[in-house]
C-alpha cells in the first residue's frame, strides 16, 4: 500500500517503482495503481462464463459411436455411468475437474468481488487472498475436460466399430473456462486490501 | 484514496455481454434438443424386449428414431407409454394416422420373420398413413398414439372366431390346403365360457371370404375316445407344435362375417348341427349311420331309459344326408352275423351299425325316429338272369352301381339243372338299366397293367367281402322292355365280348407248345399293346395248340404275310466282347410273358387270320443263318466267340458240338442274313487266338472271347456252309500276294517268324515260317516278299545273315555293327546281291545262305 501513499507506482511489467505517470519510464508499459475496471469486467466475465456453463453441462460433451449406435453423454451422465460401473476414482476426478472446479471458481470469484466491494467482508481478506492464489493456480488446469475430449476424439477413430466425436457441449465448456480465466485475470487482488485496511499494514 | 480507481459502476450496456452469452447458451440447448427430434408418446400393452435409449424406431428397416423412455400409464397400469424421439429429418412421418407397432421375432409354420430382432432386439415400427411425402407433409402432426398389437404389414380381414372348447396357441396359423393364409393374434375368455379368438386373414387370401367358409380347429394331437370308437389324429408335423385353424371351403358363396364359429374338427363341419334321436331296444353299441355304404351320421351320445328299457341314440347327420330324414327314412341295425354261408366280415370289422334307407316321398322332419328290427322290403323292377353256368349267384346278393346298392338278388332256384336267378332293381335306380344292360359279378380285385402304367382297382371293402354283382349299360339311350338280362362271368369276359363284337378281330395262332401263354397275355407291336389272348384249345388232330387272340382294329393291316408272331419272355442277358446286352421285353412280358408281332403295315394286303406262333429262337433263326466250322479241337473257342471281318463283328459262335463219329468239333456260327453274300465258295476262316511267346503277346482280346474267327470273304460262287480252319494265328503276310521262297540256312543265327529281309537296308520281305530242314542239320526259312519287290528275287541271288550285333577286333582296328531293334530280337537276312542276269524266282524256290565271312 506504500506506493499509493508515496504517490509512486510499480510498473506491472518490469516492477520499476516510479512516480505516478502515464507510462513506465523503463519499459513504456501503462502504469496504474489498480487494474482499471477490475471489478466491473470481473463480474461481466464471470457472468458470461456462468452462462456458458449451462449448455456445457446440459449438452452432451462426447458422442461415442459404437457399432453404429450413438451413445451421447453429458458430463454428469458420464460421471453417473462411471459410478454405475464402479469406477469411483475416475468419476471423482471428472466430477472435481469438470463440474466442481468450474463452478467453485466462479463462486470464489464472486466471493472475492464481495470482499473487495463490501467493507463488512474485509475480515475475510486473508482467506480471500489464499483463495485467489488457489484459483490462479488451478486456472491452467481447467481445460482438462476439453483436453480429455480432444485426446479421445483423436485416439478413438475405428470407423464403424467405434468412434468418438466431440459433443456440442465442448465449445460452451471451453468458452466458460476461458471467461473464468479472464475474470480471474481481470481481478486485482490488491483490491482485497484497499479501504479500511491498515490493520495488517506493516508501516 | 482518490487515486485508486475501483472500476465499479457497471452499466446495463456492459451487462449485455453475459446476457448475450446466456442467450447463446440457451439457444444452443434449445437448438440441440430441437435438433434431437420430435417427441412422441405411444402406448403399448407389451413392451418386452424394448430398452430405453437403445430400441430404435424404424420405418421399413430404416432407423428414424429411438425409444427414449418407458413409462407406466397413470390410469391403466396394464399400459406402457413409450416416449419416442423421432429424428428431425423424419419428423414428417409422424402424422395423424401414422401407426406404430412392435416388431418381434415371429415363428410361424410358414416362415420366420424379423429374424434381425433376434440379434438386435425388438424394435418399434411405424407406418405413415400415406406413402406420398407431399400429402404427408400437409397432415397435422400428432403426438399421442396407440400402438398396434400386430404388424399392419399383415393387412387383411380381421374377424372373431368363437370356440366352445379347447385352446389354441397365440399366433396359431390359419391354414388352407397346407398354406398359411392367416393367423390368430389374441384370445379372450368370455364369461359365458366361450373363447373368442381374434384372427386375421392375410390380404392376398381375402377372396376366400366370399366363399362358403368354415373354420375348424386342428389340434396338435387329438384323442377322442367314446364307448363306440377311439380316434387318434395327428396332423402334419408343423401344426403339431402350434395347433392351428383349418379353413374349409364349401360350395357356394358367402360374405365376410365379423364372427365365425370354430368347429372342433373338419368332420364337425360336415355334420348338420341338429341332433336327432334314434330309439332302439337293441343294446348293441353302434357308432354310425350308414346309407348305401356311406357314413351318413354318427352317434354322438347315447342314453339309456331304464323304465322303458330303450336306448336313445343322439345322432348327428352329415349335411348332405340330412334331407333324407324328410324322405320317409327308416333305420335298422345291421349286426355282424357269423354263419357258414354268410360270413359278413365287414360287419365283424366295423361292428354293428345303423343302416339307413328311405322309402321316398316327402315326410316331415322329426326329432325322434324309431329303429326297426327288420329292414323293410324294397320295391323294384323284377327280372331274371339268362343262365350262365360260370356264374354263381346267391340269394340276397346285392346289385351295386358304382358302389351304391341299387338292387338285390331275390331268389335263386334250380330249374331243370340250371340255376335260375331272379333279381330286382329298386325303382329309384331303374333309369340306370335298359335292354342293353349286361350284368357281371364284381371281382374284388382288378389288375390292370400296361406298358405305361400299372393300376390296381380294388372294389370297396364290403363288396370284396360280400361279393355282389354290377352291370354295364352299353347304350344309355335304349329303352327298358326286357325282363331277362344276360350275365357274364367277369368284367374281363364282358370286355372281351365287347371287344370281339365291336373293336377288332380274332385271329388264330397255332403253336406246338403253349410256352406259358395264358388268357390275357398281351400282344405287342413294338411296345404298343395291340391285343391279347382270349383263350386257347388243344387240337389233337393237328397236335398243336390253337390260340384265339384278339387284335385291335387299328392294327389289322399288320396281319399280312409279313406278320411274325413270337413269344417274348423274361429278361435275357447276353454278354459279349461288345458289351452286355439286356433284352427286356415290354413290361407285361416281364410278368407273364408276351406275344410280339413284327411285320409291315399294309392296309391293302389281305388280312390273314391264322398265323404260326413262333418262339423267339425261331424268329432269330429267321433273321440269321448258320455256317459250320469243323475243327480238330475247340481251340479255346466258346459260345459267343466272334467272327470278324474288317474289324467288325459279323457273327458269333452260338454252339459248339463234338461229332463223336468224325471226332471233330463242330462250331455253328450265327450270322445275320445281310452278311450272307460273303459266304461263298472260296471264303476262308482263320483263327486268331491268344499267344504269348518271347516274340510278343498276340491277340490279347482273344483272352476274353476265347479266340476270334476272321473271315476272308468270297463273293462269287455257291453259298458255302461248311468250313475248316484255314490257319491259326497266321502271320500278317499270310494272305498277301508275292513270292515265297525257301532259304536254307545252317542255323547258326537265331531267326524267328517276322524277321526282316533287307536289301540295301530296306525291308523287302519277312520270315513267315521257320522249321528244321528235312535235308540236313540246317534250318529252312520261308521268306515272303510282296509283289512290289518280287522282281528282286532272282535265281542267282545271294543271301546272308544280317548280323544284329557284330564286333570284330583287328590290329589297331575295331569294327562294330549293330542292327535295328527287331533284328536284335528276331534276327534277319540280307539280300546281298541281286543277279539280274538270272530269271525271276518263283514261289517255292530254294536258296542257300552264303557262308559267313571271316
Amino acid at each position: 500500500m506504500r506506493d499509493i501513499y508515496r504517490g509512486e507506482v510499480i510498473c506491472p511489467v518490469c516492477g520499476h517503482v516510479q512516480p505516478k505517470g502515464e507510462r513506465c519510464r523503463y519499459c513504456g508499459s501503462h502504469l496504474y495503481h489498480r487494474k482499471p475496471n477490475a471489478l466491473k469486467w470481473g463480474i461481466i466475465y464471470s457472468l458470461t462464463a456462468f452462462a456458458f456453463l449451462i449448455p456445457a453441462n446440459l449438452l452432451p460433451i462426447m458422442e461415442v459411436i459404437k457399432l453404429g449406435k450413438v451413445y451421447s453423454n453429458t458430463i454428469i451422465g458420464g460421471i453417473i455411468a462411471f459410478l454405475e460401473d464402479g469406477d469411483y476414482f475416475i468419476a471423482i476426478v471428472i466430477f472435481v475437474a469438470s463440474v466442481l472446479i468450474p463452478f467453485l471458481k466462479l463462486f470464489i470469484l464472486w466471493f472475492l468481488f464481495g470482499v473487495a466491494e463490501f467493507d463488512k467482508w474485509k475480515r475475510y481478506r486473508r482467506v480471500a487472498t489464499n483463495l485467489y492464489k488457489f484459483i490462479s493456480f488451478i486456472g491452467k488446469y481447467s481445460m482438462l475436460d476439453v483436453f480429455v475430449v480432444v485426446l479421445m476424439v483423436s485416439f478413438i477413430q475405428f470407423g464403424n466399430l467405434a468412434e468418438i466425436k466431440a459433443g456440442p457441449a465442448v465449445i460452451p465448456f471451453g468458452l466458460a473456462v476461458i471467461f473464468t480465466i479472464l475474470a480471474t485475470e481481470q481481478f486485482d487482488p490488491k483490491l482485497l486490501w484497499d479501504k479500511g485496511g491498515g490493520k495488517n499494514e506493516r508501516s | 484514496m482518490k487515486g485508486v480507481k475501483k472500476g465499479r459502476g457497471i452499466n446495463w450496456f456492459n451487462l449485455l455481454i453475459p446476457l448475450i452469452a446466456l442467450g447463446i447458451s440457451i439457444g444452443m440447448v434449445v437448438k440441440y434438443y430441437q435438433k434431437k427430434g420430435l417427441w412422441v408418446e405411444v402406448s403399448f400393452k407389451d413392451v418386452r424386449g424394448i430398452t430405453p435409449h437403445q430400441t430404435p424406431v424404424k420405418y421399413r428397416g430404416v432407423e428414424v428414431g429411438k425409444v427414449e423412455e418407458i413409462k407406466i400409464d397413470k390410469d391403466n397400469l396394464n399400459l406402457f407409454i413409450l416416449r419416442l424421439l423421432i429424428y428431425p429429418q423424419y419428423e414428417y412421418l409422424v402424422k395423424k394416422g401414422t401407426i406404430f407397432w412392435k416388431a418381434t421375432l415371429e415363428i410361424s409354420p410358414d416362415k420366420i420373420s424379423n429374424l434381425d430382432t433376434l440379434l438386435k432386439g425388438s424394435y418399434i415400427s411405424l407406418l405413415p398413413p400415406t406413402t406420398k411425402k407431399s400429402e404427408l407433409v400437409k397432415l397435422p402432426t400428432e403426438f399421442y398414439f396407440k400402438g398396434l398389437e400386430h404388424p399392419p404389414g399383415e393387412k387383411g380381414y380381421h374377424f372373431v372366431l368363437i370356440s366352445q372348447e379347447g385352446d389354441l396357441g397365440k399366433n396359431a396359423p390359419i391354414v388352407y390346403k397346407g398354406v398359411q393364409i392367416g393367423k390368430l393374434y389374441s384370445k379372450t375368455l368370455y364369461p359365458d365360457g366361450t373363447l373368442h379368438y381374434k384372427g386375421l386373414i392375410f390380404q392376398p387370401y381375402n377372396y376366400l371370404l366370399y366363399r362358403n367358409i368354415k373354420f375348424y380347429r386342428i389340434d396338435p394331437v387329438k384323442f377322442k375316445a367314446s364307448i363306440d370308437s377311439i380316434q387318434l389324429k395327428i396332423p402334419s408335423l408343423r401344426l403339431m407344435l402350434t395347433g392351428g385353424v383349418g379353413l374349409y371351403v364349401g360350395d357356394g358363396g358367402g360374405f365376410p362375417k365379423e364372427k365365425y364359429p370354430l368347429y372342433s374338427d373338419l368332420e364337425d363341419i360336415q355334420y348338420a348341427p341338429e341332433v336327432i334321436k334314434l330309439v332302439t331296444t337293441s343294446k348293441q353299441p353302434v357308432s354310425k349311420v350308414v346309407y348305401n355304404n356311406l357314413i351318413a351320421g354318427k352317434v354322438i351320445d347315447s342314453e339309456y331309459d331304464v323304465k322303458k328299457d330303450i336306448k336313445i341314440l343322439k345322432v348327428k347327420f352329415k349335411k348332405e344326408f340330412f334331407h333324407l330324414l324328410q324322405e320317409n327314412p327308416y333305420f335298422y341295425i345291421q349286426t355282424p352275423k357269423l354263419s357258414l354261408t354268410d360270413l359278413n366280415l365287414k360287419k365283424l370289422i366295423t361292428g354293428a351299425y345303423i343302416q339307413m334307407g328311405v322309402k321316398g316321398g316327402k315326410s316331415k322332419l322329426k326329432k325322434e325316429y324309431k329303429i326297426m328290427a327288420v329292414p323293410p322290403e324294397k320295391r323294384g323292377y323284377k327280372f331274371t338272369f339268362l343262365p350262365n353256368p360260370k356264374v354263381k349267384l346267391k340269394k340276397g346278393e346285392k346289385i351295386f352301381y358304382r358302389g351304391v346298392e341299387v338292387g338285390e338278388i331275390e331268389d335263386v332256384k334250380l330249374v331243370k339243372g340250371e340255376l335260375k336267378a331272379r333279381g330286382k332293381i329298386y325303382n329309384r335306380y331303374l333309369y340306370l338299366v335298359n335292354d342293353s344292360t349286361i350284368f357281371y359279378p364284381i371281382s374284388p380285385l382288378e389288375l390292370k397293367a400296361s406298358l405305361t402304367q400299372f393300376s390296381m382297382k380294388v372294389a370297396p371293402l364290403p363288396q370284396i367281402i360280400q361279393g355282389g354283382i354290377t352291370f354295364l349299360t352299353l347304350n344309355p339311350r335304349e329303352k327298358l322292355t326286357t325282363r331277362h338280362f344276360s350275365i357274364f362271368s367277369s368284367f374281363s369276359d364282358l370286355q372281351n365280348w365287347i371287344k370281339l363284337t365291336q373293336k377288332g378281330r380274332v385271329i388264330t395262332l397255332y403253336t406246338p407248345k403253349l410256352h406259358g401263354i395264358k388268357k390275357g397275355t398281351p400282344i405287342y407291336y413294338d411296345t404298343f399293346p395291340i391285343g391279347e389272348v382270349l383263350n386257347y384249345t388243344f387240337n389233337p388232330q393237328s397236335n398243336r395248340v390253337e390260340i384265339k387272340a384278339f387284335i385291335r382294329k387299328k392294327y389289322l393291316p399288320y396281319l399280312n404275310s409279313h406278320a411274325l408272331f413270337y413269344i417274348k419272355k423274361g429278361i435275357k442277358v447276353k454278354a459279349s466282347l461288345s458289351g452286355v446286352k439286356v433284352d427286356i421285353p415290354p413290361a407285361m412280358g416281364l410278368i407273364q410273358g408276351a406275344i410280339v408281332l413284327e411285320g409291315k403295315y399294309n392296309p391293302k394286303a389281305p388280312i390273314r387270320e391264322s398265323f404260326p406262333l413262333l418262339t423267339s429262337q425261331q424268329v432269330e433263326n429267321r433273321k440269321f443263318f448258320h455256317i459250320f466250322l469243323l475243327l480238330p479241337k475247340s481251340y479255346s473257342l466258346k459260345e459267343g466267340s466272334p467272327l470278324i471281318y474288317k474289324g467288325v463283328k459279323i457273327g458269333e459262335v452260338d454252339n459248339l458240338t463234338l461229332d463223336p463219329q468224325k471226332g471233330v468239333v463242330k462250331a455253328s456260327i450265327k450270322i445275320p442274313n445281310r452278311y450272307r453274300l460273303y459266304f461263298h465258295t472260296g471264303a476262308k476262316i482263320y483263327l486268331e487266338k491268344f499267344q504269348a511267346s518271347i516274340n510278343g503277346v498276340r491277340n490279347t482280346s482273344a483272352l476274353i472271347t476265347g479266340g476270334e474267327l476272321h473271315l476272308l470273304p468270297s463273293l462269287k460262287g455257291k453259298f458255302k456252309e461248311f468250313y475248316s480252319l484255314d490257319a491259326i494265328n497266321p502271320p500278317p503276310t499270310h494272305y498277301k500276294r508275292g513270292v515265297r521262297f525257301i532259304l536254307h540256312t545252317p542255323g547258326t543265327q537265331p531267326v524267328s517268324v517276322g524277321a526282316p529281309l533287307y536289301y540295301k537296308y530296306v525291308e523287302i520281305g519277312e520270315v513267315e515260317k521257320v522249321y528244321l530242314s528235312p535235308k540236313d542239320e540246317g534250318v529252312d526259312v520261308e521268306i515272303f516278299v510282296p509283289e512290289k519287290y518280287s522282281y528282286l528275287i532272282r535265281k542267282g541271288d545271294k543271301f546272308r545273315y544280317f548280323h544284329p550285333f557284330k564286333f570284330s577286333a583287328k590290329f589297331l582296328k575295331f569294327k562294330m555293327e549293330m542292327g535295328t531293334l527287331p533284328t536284335l530280337l528276331r534276327g534277319g537276312f540280307i539280300l546281298q546281291q541281286v543277279d539280274y542276269g538270272t530269271p525271276k524266282a518263283k514261289s517255292g524256290t530254294t536258296f542257300t545262305l552264303q557262308p559267313e565271312e571271316d
